[in-house]
C-alpha cells in the first residue's frame, strides 16, 4: 500500500522549507538549491500563483530547521502525514532572490572557482526565498474523504516544515467540494476575503492568476469564474489605470 | 409574556430603534419567508406580563440593508447567491431588510380604537407578526355574518378570506360612504358586493340606488340565491300557543327603467324650474317665480300642471301689463310659454302633473331598488335625483318629528340608504347644480334623520370636495390620474399619504377601506359577488367572430335573399312580364 503511494507521489518532491513567517498565514519558504536534494525543483512549481502545500504542525517542533527533513517522498494528499494534523494548502504570491555577496565590493582572496575546489562545505549563501500566503487547509475525515477548509487555518506550519507543489487533481479536490456529506459539491474559493484583505500589492494579482487556473481546470464553471475575474480584473487593470 | 389569546409565537424581528417621524419605529428582520409585505400587520409588546398589550403597527417600508455587490449579478446565468458561495458565504439565506413602521397602537377595547403609547418600542424588543384571528378581532368592529355587518372581502396581504374585512353598517349608513376608482378598477363591483352585504338577512336593508348606466340591473338575481333569504315559510312552522312566528325574510329588488320614473311637477322647487328652464332673461325670471309663488300659494300643496303653470305666468303677465299699461309681458308670456310646453310638454317622459314614485314603494326594508336612467338627459336626471332626494329627506325629517303620520304619503318610519353612481354629475367641482344643496343638506345633517348616502365616482378631482369629505368612510379603488389622486388625498382625511402612495399599484377588486365604518385604514381584496356582476365591458372581438360564423352567415344570407326578392318585386325599374 505504502509502496503504490510513494510511487504515485515519485515525481513531487518538496520544492523547500518553511523558513520564517510574518503572520500566520504568510511564510517564506527557501527553495531548495542546486545539489541540496537529489533533484532540483522544476521552476514552475514554484512560480508566481502557484498552489503548495505543508504539512500542519502536530508533535514537537523540529529541532534543527535546516536538517533535512525525514524523506522527500510525502504522504498523499488527503491522507494526514504522520504525525501532523493535515496540510496547510498555500499560494506562491512573491518571489526574493537573496544574494549576500551583493554589493560586497570588496577585495577577495579567492574566487569562486576556488572556493568551490577548496572549501567543499561552504554552503551557498545565495538563495531563492518565495512568499506563501495560507488558503486554507485539508485533512482526512473520519471516514477517509479528504475534509477541505478555506480561510485561515487553526493551525500553523512548523519551521523547516517541507513545501511541496500541488498537482492539477489536487487543486481541483481542494477547490470542489461538498459542505456536508450528502450535499452537492460546488466550486469554493472561500480564501477570497482574506486574500485581499492582506496589505500587499501582488496577491489581487496572484488570485488573477489562480482565477484562470481555475478557469483551465473547471471550464463548466466559466461563467461563475468570469465573475470573479471580471471584478478582480477591473479593480487591478481599469481602476488602477484610470 | 401572554397576551390575549394563543401561545407566544416566534418573533419575526427584533427593533432597531425610532423611525422617521415619532410614531414610527424600524426593525431588522431577515424575512426568509418573506411574510413581511409593505402594508403587512406586526405588533410588539408594551408591558411584560399579564398586562402585555400588543401594540399594532403596519409596515410602511422594506428597505434592504444588505445587498449583493453588483458584480456579483454581472452573469445572468449565475445566481448572486452562488457567487457569494464561491467566496465562503455559504448562509442559506443573504437577505436583511429594515422594516419602517407606522404605530397604529393598542386596541382598547372600552373605546373601541386604536390607542396610541406614544412612545416608540426600545431597541431589541421582538417584534411578532399579528394574526389573523387577532387581528380579524382589531381591525373590524362587527364580525362577519352578524347583525349590522358588512363582509366586504379579505385583508389583501394575507390569503384569500384568512383575514375578513367587515364594516360597521350602523356608521356607513350614518356617516355616509364614498367609493372612489377609475374605470375598470371595480367600483361598481364593490358597490354590489355592499349592496349584497346591505340586502343580507342579517341587516334587510331599504337601499335605492341611482343607476345611470344601467349596472346594477343584476342584482335581480338576488331573489334567486339562499343568502338573501332567511327563516322558514310561516305555514311550515306551528309555534304552540301561537308563539311569534319568524317570517321569512326574502331580499327583493325593484328595476325602475327611466320611463316609469316619473316626477311630479309640484314637487320642483323653484330653482329646479329655473335650472330645467335654461337661457332665461331676467325679464322670464321674475315672471315665473311670481306665478310659481301665485300656483303654490292657490294649490295649497295640491299637485299642478304645466297648463296651470302657464296661466300663473299669463296672470302675472297681465298684472304686469296693467301696471305699466303696455302690453310688454306678452312677449315674455310667449317665451316662458314656449319653453315650458318645450320641457314639460306631452313629449316629455319624466315629469308628469299627478304622478311620481311612491316613496313608501321604492323604498322598503329588505328592497334593493335601482333607478335606471340611461336614456335620461343630463339635467332631467339631476332633477330626479334631486327631487327625489329632498322627498326622502323631507319624509324622514317629519316622520322623525311626528309631523306626518301612517297614511300620509310624506311618511317613511325606516332609514334608508341611497348609492349613487357618477356622484360627480350630481355634485360637480366648481358649480352647482340641483342636487347640490339637497347632498350637501343630507350628508351634513341625514345622521340625525336615517338618511344614508354612498357617492360612487370615477372622477374625484372633479367631485364637489365638500361632498367628498362629508362621506366618513371611503372605499378608494386604483386612481391613475394624478389630479384625482391628488384630489383624494386632499378630502379623505383618514387615509395616511403613505397609503394613498399605493393607489396607482393595486389591481382590479383591491381597494383601501378608510374611515369611519372601519378601526384603521387597510387594503383589502374585495370578495367574490354572490349575482352575477353585470357592469363589465362588452367583448367586441367575440362580437365580431359571432357574426362571421357559419350560423349568423347563414341567417344573414335567407335575410339578404328576402329583402333582395322584395325590393325586386316593388323595383320601378321591374319588367312588366
Amino acid at each position: 500500500m505504502r509502496d503504490t503511494r510513494d510511487t504515485r507521489r515519485a515525481g513531487v518532491a518538496a520544492i523547500g522549507k518553511i523558513v520564517r513567517s510574518e503572520s500566520h498565514v504568510r511564510y517564506t519558504c527557501q527553495v531548495y538549491g542546486p545539489g541540496e536534494t537529489a533533484a532540483s525543483p522544476n521552476h514552475s512549481d514554484y512560480a508566481f500563483g502557484a498552489f503548495v502545500r505543508i504539512p500542519l504542525r502536530a508533535g514537537a517542533t523540529l529541532p534543527d530547521t535546516l536538517a533535512p527533513a525525514p524523506g522527500d517522498a510525502l504522504p498523499p494528499f488527503g491522507e494526514t502525514p504522520a504525525a501532523s494534523a493535515g496540510w496547510a494548502i498555500g499560494l506562491i504570491y512573491d518571489t526574493i532572490l537573496l544574494n549576500p555577496a551583493f554589493g560586497a565590493l570588496g577585495p577577495r582572496l579567492s574566487n569562486d572557482e576556488q572556493v568551490e575546489l577548496f572549501s567543499p562545505d561552504y554552503v551557498v549563501e545565495r538563495a531563492t526565498l518565495v512568499s506563501i500566503l495560507l488558503l486554507g487547509a485539508a485533512s482526512a475525515g473520519r471516514d477517509g474523504r479528504p475534509l477541505m477548509a478555506h480561510g485561515v487555518p487553526a493551525l500553523a506550519p512548523d519551521l523547516g516544515a517541507l513545501v511541496s507543489p500541488l498537482e492539477d487533481d489536487e487543486i481541483r479536490a481542494f477547490h470542489y467540494y461538498s459542505d456536508a456529506p450528502r450535499a452537492k459539491p460546488y466550486l469554493h474559493m472561500g480564501y477570497l476575503p482574506h486574500a485581499v484583505a492582506q496589505d500587499n500589492p501582488l496577491l489581487p494579482m496572484a488570485i488573477l492568476r489562480v482565477t484562470e487556473r481555475l478557469e483551465t481546470l473547471f471550464p463548466e464553471q466559466q461563467a461563475l469564474l468570469s465573475i470573479v475575474k471580471r471584478n478582480f480584473a477591473w479593480r487591478l487593470k481599469v481602476q488602477s489605470a484610470g | 409574556m401572554q397576551a390575549a389569546g394563543g401561545a407566544q409565537p416566534a418573533p419575526v424581528g427584533i427593533t432597531k430603534g425610532p423611525g422617521d417621524t415619532i410614531h414610527e419605529y424600524t426593525f431588522i428582520s431577515r424575512d426568509e419567508s418573506r411574510l413581511l409585505k409593505n402594508g403587512e400587520y406586526v405588533y410588539y409588546e408594551l408591558e411584560g406580563g399579564a398586562n402585555a398589550r400588543r401594540v399594532l403597527g403596519r409596515i410602511l417600508r422594506r428597505d434592504p440593508v444588505q445587498l449583493f455587490p453588483d458584480t456579483f449579478l454581472s452573469e445572468p446565468a449565475v445566481a448572486p447567491s452562488q457567487v457569494a458561495a464561491l467566496v465562503g458565504y455559504d448562509q442559506r439565506a443573504s437577505d436583511l431588510f429594515e422594516l419602517s413602521v407606522a404605530i397604529m397602537g393598542y386596541y382598547d377595547h372600552t373605546l373601541d380604537s386604536f390607542v396610541n403609547p406614544w412612545i416608540p418600542p426600545s431597541s431589541g424588543t421582538p417584534i411578532y407578526l399579528a394574526d389573523d384571528a387577532w387581528l380579524t378581532e382589531v381591525l373590524s368592529r362587527k364580525q362577519p355574518h352578524t347583525p349590522g355587518s358588512a363582509l366586504i372581502g379579505s385583508l389583501l396581504t394575507r390569503p384569500d378570506g384568512a383575514t375578513p374585512i367587515v364594516l360597521d353598517v350602523k356608521d356607513l349608513v350614518s356617516t355616509h360612504l364614498a367609493i372612489i376608482a377609475s374605470t375598470g378598477a371595480g367600483k361598481s363591483y364593490l358597490a354590489s358586493v355592499i349592496i349584497e352585504e346591505l340586502m343580507r338577512p342579517y341587516n334587510g336593508a331599504a337601499v335605492l340606488v341611482i343607476d345611470p348606466h344601467g349596472e346594477y340591473s343584476a342584482l335581480l338575481e338576488m331573489a334567486n340565491h339562499d343568502e338573501f333569504a332567511d327563516g322558514e315559510p310561516a305555514a311550515t312552522r306551528n309555534g304552540a300557543h301561537g308563539a311569534a312566528r319568524r317570517p321569512r325574510y326574502q331580499a327583493t329588488t325593484r328595476v325602475y327603467q327611466h320611463d316609469q320614473v316619473k316626477v311630479r311637477l309640484s314637487t320642483l322647487t323653484l330653482s329646479d324650474l329655473r335650472y330645467l328652464l335654461p337661457s332665461m332673461t331676467d325679464k322670464q325670471h321674475h315672471f315665473l317665480g311670481r306665478a310659481y309663488d301665485n300656483l303654490r300659494h292657490a294649490k295649497k300643496g295640491q299637485p299642478w300642471t304645466a297648463e296651470e303653470l302657464k296661466r300663473a305666468v299669463a296672470d302675472v303677465a297681465r298684472s304686469s301689463n296693467d301696471e305699466s299699461g303696455d302690453d310688454s309681458g306678452n312677449s315674455t308670456v310667449a317665451a316662458l310659454h314656449w319653453k315650458i310646453d318645450e320641457r314639460f310638454g306631452d313629449n316629455n317622459m319624466v315629469f308628469d302633473p299627478h304622478h311620481h314614485l311612491g316613496l313608501r314603494e321604492a323604498l322598503k326594508p329588505g328592497q334593493c331598488t335601482v333607478l335606471q336612467l340611461n336614456e335620461v338627459d343630463e339635467r332631467d336626471q339631476q332633477v330626479i335625483v334631486a327631487t327625489l332626494l329632498r322627498r326622502i329627506y323631507n319624509a324622514r325629517v317629519d316622520t322623525e318629528r311626528g309631523k306626518t303620520h301612517e297614511g300620509d304619503e310624506q311618511y317613511l318610519n325606516y332609514p334608508v340608504f341611497v348609492l349613487i353612481e357618477e356622484a360627480h354629475h350630481f355634485a360637480p367641482h366648481g358649480d352647482e347644480v340641483v342636487t347640490t344643496r339637497i347632498l350637501k343638506q343630507i350628508l351634513a345633517e341625514g345622521r340625525k334623520f336615517g338618511v344614508g348616502v354612498g357617492l360612487i365616482s370615477q372622477r374625484p378631482g372633479k367631485l364637489d370636495a365638500d361632498v367628498l369629505s362629508q362621506c366618513l368612510t371611503q372605499c378608494i379603488m386604483r386612481i391613475v390620474n394624478e389630479v384625482d389622486q391628488k384630489s383624494v388625498g386632499a378630502a379623505v382625511e383618514g387615509v395616511g399619504r403613505e397609503l394613498l402612495d399605493n393607489l396607482p399599484a393595486l389591481s382590479k377588486g383591491q381597494a383601501i377601506i378608510a374611515g369611519a365604518a372601519v378601526n384603521t385604514p387597510m387594503i383589502c381584496r374585495v370578495r367574490q359577488r354572490i349575482t352575477p356582476h353585470g357592469g363589465e365591458s362588452k367583448d367586441a372581438p367575440a362580437e365580431w367572430r359571432a357574426y362571421h360564423s357559419a350560423d349568423a352567415t347563414a341567417d344573414r344570407q335567407r335575410g339578404d335573399a328576402l329583402l333582395y326578392r322584395n325590393q325586386k318585386g316593388f323595383s320601378i325599374f321591374k319588367s312588366d312580364d
